[in-house]
């Protein structure tokens, strides 16, 4: 067996993960003067090699050369992981991590969402509320810079700092109108976007290509948000291609240090630290507890209220297309815009009659207009020859679509667990999911098909077939929470309400991980606010001495 | 708000990012000669599926399937997949059995459902689509499609009808 490379210098902070926790994090302590050790599963992608540019057909002509798109997913022959039933886990190791490619959407939660427990008794409550966090929000889009409007709702509270949002498509609106005359509000959508120059980062020029990697960073991305400023301070040191397998407990229970090992060559190394932020993303982050065993942790450092792994909750959503006529062989526009869709619809099904389920859901709308990916659709029109030609002409700039998300309430048995049995290269048990849907969801599924079909028809669209109670396959939003959950029950939760562990006071975990409910939002402003304001904490903590 | 004071401080010192005018855009304005040559059919077959993609796709106003080399690019697609290869060398040779003229079999099977030639349509049809959407001439020709490139400003639905 190879020797452990064990260096010996003592870091103020180890942080695990440089994705939008990660890097808040390093960002916030660095710049207070806090030195930090990052470890990074990849590397830094290349910006000027990504294919945010390269047309539809293009591109199998470049494959065919040789020439690769920047490979931002882990592959899971590398680094596998087990479901039952089938969790599509999507993974970026590397310089930034989901950031590269995410999805943008920047919604605040409110009182709705952290206070949802206290009014309707499932599970347990978030310690914190709106006001612990809102000033946190605030820092955050002002650092990254959100567009959006000030259309702000009980659900979805506003922002004094938004950038312009961009306009509508036509769809859109038609959808923004249909959705009104139905008694329901659609908003601009708030997206991690610079639409307009901030903070030393030039506009969004709508390619509509986000989903590739933004080849001028117009949206926020923790490599060149965080990661490049705090490198700038000179307190922060990064370590590529170190895949980390545990932290390392001392004789006093705290944690001491991490191990990682060399993704390229496999070579185990441990490095010390006296406090460990971990943010690698709610799985991998789980993982990595869960195998941090010892005397004093045998089922995972922190772990001793046996939450840890318990819970997983995401969103479950599902997708609606239709034509809408008004748009029917009119002229094909520039589409594009931000990737994804301008418009949003909050959460609204808290007002009005008392349903027969907790919780709710809200919608986006991307996907809408003269899109490339027609296929799917155009293969469905009848026929063949120049009137199949025709119709799908007639058709493209007419598509709309709907994809309503709804919160899984978080379930003891909706869990990550690690599996002795099967290891991964580096001999350390692998991650093995187990996460379906329940009653709950089931009913407010039903409620969602029935909305999204009302604003649909409202819009007088020709619906494309779909299947009532069909869904997205679990994980596909990307969003999994609620595994290191933060509570004020040291028994019930893992984490105190500065994601600070009960049980081992200098361990902090600032992703996904730490949220204690789903909601039916995207989950990254908040990832960002939770883990400035951790580290706020921690560092405070420092300066005291205390942590 | 020192924590606000200090982000703006701390990110003054970037500069802005290469400017957009100087941005590059992949092959706008370019044409595309790319010199072509069967990988996995043979001459005869290759010509035999340029005229079946013709007739899922025909030129109009606007080219059609063969125009856009949609028979080279399934070519391409079993010569990468061999399984491919071997289900579209089954098509083809099964058509090539049907009595009458290809716009006769393409009549018949079209309406069919749960047969062979149900089956075999379905890959021409939904394959052509695939091929030929992403080609520049069925989308910049036919659709009109002229995104994924630079725009100073994004003006969404001008209509006033939609507000």
């Amino acid at each position: 067996m190879a020797q452990v490379k064990k260096s010996p210098e003592v870091h103020d902070v180890i942080i695990v993960g440089s994705g939008a926790a990660g890097g808040m994090a390093a960002w916030n302590l660095t710049r207070k003067g806090v030195k930090v050790l990052m470890l990074d599963a990849g590397e830094k992608f290349n910006r000027g090699g990504f294919w945010s540019h390269v047309k539809p057909w293009e591109t199998q002509k470049k494959l065919d050369a040789g020439q690769k798109p920047p490979q931002f997913y882990v592959d899971n022959a590398e680094q596998p992981y087990h479901s039952d039933p089938y969790f599509y886990l999507v993974r970026v190791w590397g310089r930034g991590g989901r950031t590269n490619v995410w999805g943008r959407v920047a919604l605040r939660y409110g009182d709705l969402d952290f206070a949802a427990a206290e009014k309707d008794g499932w599970e347990i409550d978030w310690p914190i509320r709106y006001r612990d966090v809102a000033p946190y929000y605030d820092r955050v889009e002002q650092l990254i810079g959100v567009c959006g409007g000030d259309d702000d709702q009980d659900s979805l509270p506003g922002s004094k700092y938004h950038l312009p949002p961009p306009p509508p498509r036509c769809g859109e609106r038609l959808l923004q109108r249909a959705a009104k005359s139905v008694g329901i509000s659609v908003v601009a959508q708030r997206k991690a976007v610079v639409t307009k120059e901030h903070n030393g980062h030039g506009p969004c020029h709508y390619c509509g290509a986000c989903g590739r990697g933004c080849d001028v960073s117009a949206f926020f991305n923790s490599s060149d948000y965080l990661l490049e400023p705090a490198f700038k301070t000179g307190n922060l040191r990064l370590i590529d291609n170190a895949v980390v397998g545990r932290v390392l407990v001392g004789n006093d229970g705290l944690a001491k240090g991490v191990q990682y090992f060399d993704r390229k060559t496999g070579q185990e190394h441990t490095v010390l630290g006296k406090r460990v932020i971990i943010g690698a993303a709610c799985v991998d982050s789980t993982r990595i507890l869960l195998n941090s065993k010892s005397e004093k942790y045998p089922n995972g450092i922190g772990n001793s209220s046996d939450v840890i792994g318990r819970y997983l909750c995401e969103q479950v959503r599902f997708h609606m297309y239709g034509f809408a006529p008004e748009l029917m062989g009119t002229k094909t526009l520039n589409d594009d815009g931000l990737g994804g869709e301008h418009i949003y619809m909050p959460r609204f099904n808290h007002r009005g009659p008392k349903r027969d389920y907790l919780r709710g859901y809200g919608s986006q709308f991307w996907n809408i207009g003269a899109q490339t990916g027609l296929s799917s659709w155009a293969k469905q029109m009848p026929g063949y020859g120049a009137g199949l030609k025709q119709n799908i002409k007639k058709h493209f700039p007419a598509l709309i679509a709907m994809h309503p998300y709804g919160e899984v309430l978080p379930y003891k048995d909706n869990r990550v667990v690690v599996d002795a049995k099967k290891v991964d290269r580096y001999g350390l048990p692998i991650a093995k999911i187990e996460y379906r849907i329940r009653e709950n969801e089931r009913k407010m599924l039903g409620d969602m098909y029935d909305m999204a079909e009302q604003v649909i028809r409202a819009a007088k669209a020709e619906i494309l077939p779909f299947e009532r109670g069909a869904i997205d396959v679990a994980g596909s939003a990307i969003h999994e929470h609620g595994t290191v959950r933060m509570g004020r029950d040291p028994k019930r939760s893992a984490l105190n309400g500065y994601c600070q562990m009960h049980d081992v006071k200098n361990v902090f975990v600032v992703d996904g991980a730490a949220f204690t409910t789903a909601s039916e939002k995207n989950p990254t402003l908040t990832i960002l606010a939770l883990s400035w304001r951790a580290t706020d904490y921690l560092a405070e903590g420092i300066r005291r001495g205390e942590v | 708000m020192s924590d606000r004071r200090d982000a703006l401080k701390g990110l003054a010192s970037l500069t802005v990012l290469p400017a957009l005018a100087q941005h590059q855009h992949g092959d706008e304005g370019k044409s595309a000669p790319a010199a072509l040559s069967a990988k996995f059919f043979s001459a005869a077959e290759l010509r035999d599926l340029g005229e079946w993609v013709e007739l899922i796709l025909p030129r109009t106003e606007t080219p059609g399937a063969k125009d856009a080399k949609v028979h080279y690019l399934i070519d391409g697609l079993c010569h990468r997949t061999p399984a491919a290869g071997k289900e579209w060398r089954a098509t083809l040779a099964w058509l090539g059995k049907q009595k009458g003229s290809r716009e006769q079999v393409l009549a018949r099977i079209s309406t069919e459902s749960k047969s062979a030639g149900a089956e075999h349509f379905k890959r021409l049809k939904d394959t052509t689509i695939e091929q030929y959407y992403l080609t520049r001439e069925g989308l910049q020709a036919e659709l009109g499609w002229n995104a994924n490139t630079y725009v100073a400003e994004f003006k969404g639905c001008t209509h006033k009808e939609h507000r």
